[in-house]
């Protein structure tokens, strides 16, 4: 398929948040030096919108230009769950950015903008190389993001640290992505798909040290250990809606590439890497959960607890039946993830801010001082801890479900388990909410802002709703077709 | 009849939840009246659906079945239903919730966050009592856990923070265990039926698990390891000994009203998802495990009583006369006869009125004398006549006085294990004897407690003491009367449970 | 694809390798062999004819070179872009001329970017 005849409306999405990000950046540096821009944030929530509606109304058929971009069902939902996750984000942002001088408007969100669309690209391609392209636009807008406050020394030093070690990380990715091509030839991951099953019969090394390359690669992005050493300190160090950005978009787009290049570029061999997740999967959950507990910062928790999300994002990955069961249980969860994680962290977001502390102390207290809040955090930390009535509690049981169906019981019992020991640190922001008393030097109450209590109300609503009403998305999801 | 009456049950108590919810926290009197309230209105509802309640069928009333959401093989369904198991505990859940709102009413701090848990607890309980299907009955499972944590936490006593997070894991444990037993049960279906019925639904299970055709993949290892696992899961919850480790601490540091509501009914749901699920759907295994519960229940007599004779703190050994007691549904169960599981329903029955009675008195007490020490308190029948008074009644109650419903209850239980085959316990009368020992042990400790607390020397401080205020007679007359009802007319409540029993039972073959 | 080419390419590596290190090492070695040793202060020096250097070596340079360098890494990679492009036009056709056009335009908003930020002016 050449340039000319390339039905290049498929890419519409893409190309009109790209018009828009230019737009805003430009009118950024148009508009002088001034500090303070809310229609800038106004603007890109706007921009976003109207993309999650083009992606509704031109992803809606399955199509692709050449490998280099597809569009399907996988696309089109996570596509629409990374453009409304990074509306939260931006909402979130727009109160932090009012109150930190430090920030400037403009470049934040458009870099945001742009690591949005390197996040849909990434979810959108089966080429290597698109696919490396749109993960490098996320990561190096992220790497910018999370020095964000200049003045701050944490702040910095996350943002060196995550460029030195994303670097690393993308060098991995390349060098295994490398090995791949060299031995297939093609870049196309369906082409690769065809190619490595007689490849792995003659050169099983190669082709499992090509998988291991990038599996840390990817591995690094999604925070699994034991490539998550940089997420407690980078979630620390950078500013807090950064963090959410990372924790929720940066890794539900990690999970995109993970599932594109494994479920598209090498399902025909399947056996060979299987059980690198599930090890993966295992250790994750574990070291994720155990280290969380013993975390007395709030970002750093939230860390830990994100990357035993992703242990248990990795359950289905390693225990497949069949690749529609599996599709639809990573994908429900990844929503159910949005929707907790999203609204966690705009509470995270506001309390820190608000007690200028990010102890876990700063929440003692909080439904005294803003019962709805300490409410719907509660629901939001059920949810991520695996109680009812929430998305996360059926999400759970849905990997959980698959889990047994693939035999897989020894990562079903590690997985359940180690969900228990989540309790420990869950319960444990519960009690300072309700069991302890305000600071007195904080205010009784706590005045929130419109547009992050619009994000957990939103959050809220979606973590209850698809709680009760699971049958909505997994119905849909039942009767897509995932890969092109 | 009213359509979906058991929807309404279960969820009307969170329709009141959210009424409160929307109350500002100053208005603690409306906040009281609209939980009783709400509590009332579902025990009525309950009570429509006991009268309703056709005593002469053996399977599911009331049944409401609605596909809810589809997993790609298995489907979730809705499905709710009642039978003679699950009615006297739908009833005991509202009776005890009602006066157990009644008895919190002493509640000053956070009105409010209490009794909204409080009721959020009672639909998780209720939902587990109707639940047909396993993934709903483990949904009410786990509902359970978090306003138990909560109310804990919150208006527990001075460690309750420590007492409320080994609840939560203990019983998240035991959640644990329970899901997987239940995924595998219904995966394990899934197998034998050659990959056709895929079902979360307790009586379709049973009935595939029973059917001799498909027993190929269903071996009696895989049978035996899926019940044990479940008796782990549901040993935490009733507790058995040695998993009982978390209820002390749970019970003693928890407020009045809410150690009613764990010792009352909580711990039922153990007992009732014992008889519903392991008994229900692999009877074959309980003959099997028949001797092994007998002697946990024996056990857990024993061990119950022991410990309760050393206790120095009236409540803890209100907490252990409790695990004692459960000891005895346990006999009532392995038996497998229809006196036995007979008698075990009967003992849940009376066991919930009975320590939520004694709970209650001891927290009246120690609400006026600020202790619970066994040897600071006495002469109470001189201070507080009335408040002695029904504590004695409810300990008498307690140790099984004929007339009331402690003794029809351990009656039943203990013709049911005396008359146990021999082939399925081959010591059941050995058994029998130990476990009537320990009933002397219970008598010795309650009435040796009472002795020392009610009467003996009274100590000078506490002469002043108010005896009982209007709002405490409707919690001691109402679960003592009860108490008093069954133990004189037993009839009302066999008549209920008697065709579902006989069910179970034939289904064993015992 | 035979896996003995695969490896087989690497023997060009190897051999490339090999004569990268043997290269200095050979001639220094025999230089030494082979040269007079005779040392003194001067030859000594840094620099054994010229300006004796004063001051750190590490000195700090100034960010706006970090800048102006990288400002003109992008142009630079444009235009070598821009050379195998303007040759093969003829064949590109309008498809071709748009991409291009709309790359510079990216690289135009960068460089108002950079321009308004006072990037291009020296102080």
């Amino acid at each position: 398929m050449s340039a000319y005849n390339a039905n290049w409306s498929l890419m519409t999405p893409e190309i009109v948040l790209m018009i828009l990000a230019l737009v805003i950046f430009t009118l950024d540096f148009m508009t002088g030096m001034s500090r303070n821009k809310p229609f800038l944030g106004r603007l890109s929530i706007l921009s976003l919108l109207a993309t999650t509606v083009l992606v509704a109304v031109f992803n809606r058929e399955t199509g692709q230009i050449g490998d280099m971009f597809v569009v399907d069902g996988f696309a089109m939902v996570l596509k629409i769950v990374i453009l409304l996750g990074v509306a939260g984000v931006i909402a979130i942002s727009m109160y932090y950015v009012d109150r930190h001088r430090d920030v400037y408007q403009g470049e934040y969100y458009s870099l945001l903008l742009f690591a949005t669309l390197g996040a849909m690209l990434m979810v959108s391609s089966a080429d290597l190389i698109t696919l490396f392209v749109g993960l490098e636009l996320l990561s190096i807008s992220a790497y910018c993001l999370a020095g964000f406050k200049k003045y701050n020394g944490k702040s910095t030093e996350a943002a060196i640290k995550y460029v030195v070690l994303g670097g690393t990380a993308s060098a991995f990715i390349l060098y295994g992505m490398s090995f791949v091509y060299g031995l297939t030839g093609t870049t196309s991951l369906v082409d690769i798909n065809e190619a490595v099953p007689t490849l792995f019969a003659d050169y099983p090394y190669i082709m499992t040290m090509a998988i291991m390359f990038m599996i840390a690669g990817f591995g690094f992005k999604i925070s699994v250990v034991p490539f998550h050493m940089w997420a407690p300190d980078v979630y620390e160090g950078a500013p807090t809606p950064v963090t959410s950005f990372l924790s929720v978009v940066s890794k539900i787009a990690g999970f995109g590439i993970v599932l594109r290049v494994f479920f598209v570029g090498f399902e025909s061999v399947y056996d060979e890497w299987a059980f690198i997740f599930a090890l993966l999967a295992a250790i994750t959950m574990i070291v994720g959960n155990m280290i969380a507990i013993v975390q007395r910062k709030v970002k750093r928790l939230m860390a830990f607890s994100g990357v035993a999300q992703a242990g248990y994002l990795l359950v289905p990955v390693a225990t497949m039946v069949s690749l529609d069961m599996t599709m639809s249980m990573i994908t429900f969860y990844a929503v159910a993830y949005l929707l907790m994680t999203l609204g966690a962290f705009a509470i995270i977001t506001l309390v820190t801010e608000d007690t200028e502390d990010d102890a876990l102390t700063s929440f003692s207290g909080l439904y005294q001082r803003a019962p709805y809040l300490a409410i719907a955090m509660t629901i939001f930390l059920l949810s991520l801890a695996g109680l009812p009535i929430t998305a996360g509690f059926f999400g759970k049981f849905y990997i959980f479900v698959g889990a047994i169906q693939a035999e897989m019981l020894w990562l079903a019992v590690i997985m359940i388990f180690t969900s228990i020991v989540s309790f420990f640190y869950y319960f444990g922001i519960m009690k300072q909410m309700f069991m302890r008393d305000p600071k007195p030097n904080d205010d009784q109450t706590l005045s929130v802002p419109k547009p992050v209590s619009a994000v957990v109300t939103i959050s809220l609503v979606g973590t209850i709703g698809f709680g009760l009403l699971a049958n909505v998305l997994t119905n849909y999801f039942n009767n897509l077709q995932w890969f092109f | 009849m009213i359509p979906n009456l058991l929807t309404w049950i279960v969820f009307f108590p969170l329709v009141g939840a959210l009424l409160i919810l929307a109350i500002p926290r100053e208005q603690k009197n409306a906040i009281r009246s609209i939980a009783a309230g709400t509590s009332i209105i579902t025990l009525i509802l309950s009570i429509l659906a006991w009268i309703g309640f056709d005593r002469s069928q053996s399977g599911m009333q009331f049944v409401e079945s609605y596909s809810w959401i589809n997993l790609g093989d298995f489907q979730i369904y809705y499905d709710l239903g009642v039978d003679g198991l699950s009615m006297p505990l739908l009833l005991l859940v509202t009776l005890i919730t009602t006066l157990s709102i009644t008895a919190s009413f002493n509640i000053k701090e956070r009105v409010k966050e209490y009794f909204t848990w409080i009721l959020i607890l009672m639909t998780g309980l209720l939902g587990v009592f109707v639940a047909q299907d396993l993934f709903l009955f483990f949904l009410f499972f786990e509902l359970t856990l978090i306003p138990v944590f909560f109310l804990i936490s919150i208006w527990g006593g001075k460690e309750r923070e420590p007492a409320s997070i080994k609840f939560l894991i203990y019983n998240g444990l035991g959640s644990a265990v329970m899901v997987m037993a239940f995924i595998a049960l219904a995966y394990k279906a899934f197998e034998a039926t050659a990959f056709s019925h895929a079902t979360f639904n307790i009586s379709a299970l049973a009935d595939i698990f029973s059917n001799p055709e498909v027993s190929g993949v269903l071996t009696d290892s895989l049978k035996a390891g899926i019940f044990l696992a479940l008796l782990i899961a549901f040993a935490v919850k009733l507790p058995i000994i040695p998993l009982h480790t978390w209820l002390p601490n749970a019970y003693v540091e928890a407020p009045t009203g809410v150690s009613m509501m764990l010792a009352g009914v909580l711990s039922k749901m153990g007992a009732y998802g014992l008889l519903r699920i392991s008994y229900g759907i692999l009877p074959d295994q309980a003959v099997n495990f028949a001797t092994f519960i007998a002697i946990l229940g024996v056990v857990n007599i024993l061990y119950g009583a022991f410990i309760a004779l050393v206790q120095t703190d009236l409540k803890k050994l209100i907490a252990y006369s409790s695990i004692s007691h459960l000891g005895i549904v346990l006999l009532g169960v392995a038996s497998v006869t229809e006196a036995g599981i007979q008698g075990a329903v009967f003992q849940l029955v009376s066991h919930g009125f009975i320590v939520a009675l004694l709970f209650f008195m001891v927290g009246a007490i120690y609400e006026r004398t600020n202790t619970r020490t066994i040897s600071e308190l006495g002469g109470l029948s001189k201070s507080v006549p009335v408040l002695a008074g029904f504590m004695l009644a409810a300990a008498m109650a307690s140790l099984g006085l004929p007339g009331l419903s402690g003794f029809v209850s351990e009656l039943l239980a203990f013709i049911g294990i005396f008359g146990a085959s021999a082939e399925i316990i081959p010591a059941a009368r050995v058994i029998a004897v130990v476990g009537a020992i320990g009933i002397i042990f219970t008598a010795a400790y309650l009435l040796w407690a009472m002795q020392r607390t009610t009467f003996g020397k009274m100590d000078e401080k506490y002469l002043g003491l108010p005896d009982a205020r209007p709002m405490e007679y409707i919690p001691m007359i109402g679960l003592l009367g009860l108490s008093l009802l069954i133990g004189v007319y037993p009839s009302i409540l066999s008549d209920v449970i008697n065709t579902t029993v006989i069910d179970i039972v034939s289904k064993i073959g015992g | 694809m035979e896996l003995d080419l695969y490896f087989s390419n690497y023997t060009y590596v190897i051999i490339f390798v090999l004569f990268g290190v043997a290269l200095p090492v050979v001639s220094l070695t025999f230089g030494r062999l082979l040269r007079p040793k005779n040392p003194y202060d001067d030859k000594l020096s840094t620099y054994e004819s010229g300006i004796k250097p004063t001051g750190e070596a590490q000195i700090r340079f100034h960010v706006a070179y970090y800048i102006v360098a990288i400002e003109f890494i992008i142009f630079d990679i444009e235009t070598v872009f821009l050379y195998p492009w303007a040759v093969s036009l003829g064949q590109l056709g309008w498809v071709g001329l748009n991409a291009m056009l709309i790359f510079i335009l990216i690289l135009a908003l960068g460089l108002g970017y950079s321009w308004k930020k006072r990037v291009l002016e020296w102080n």
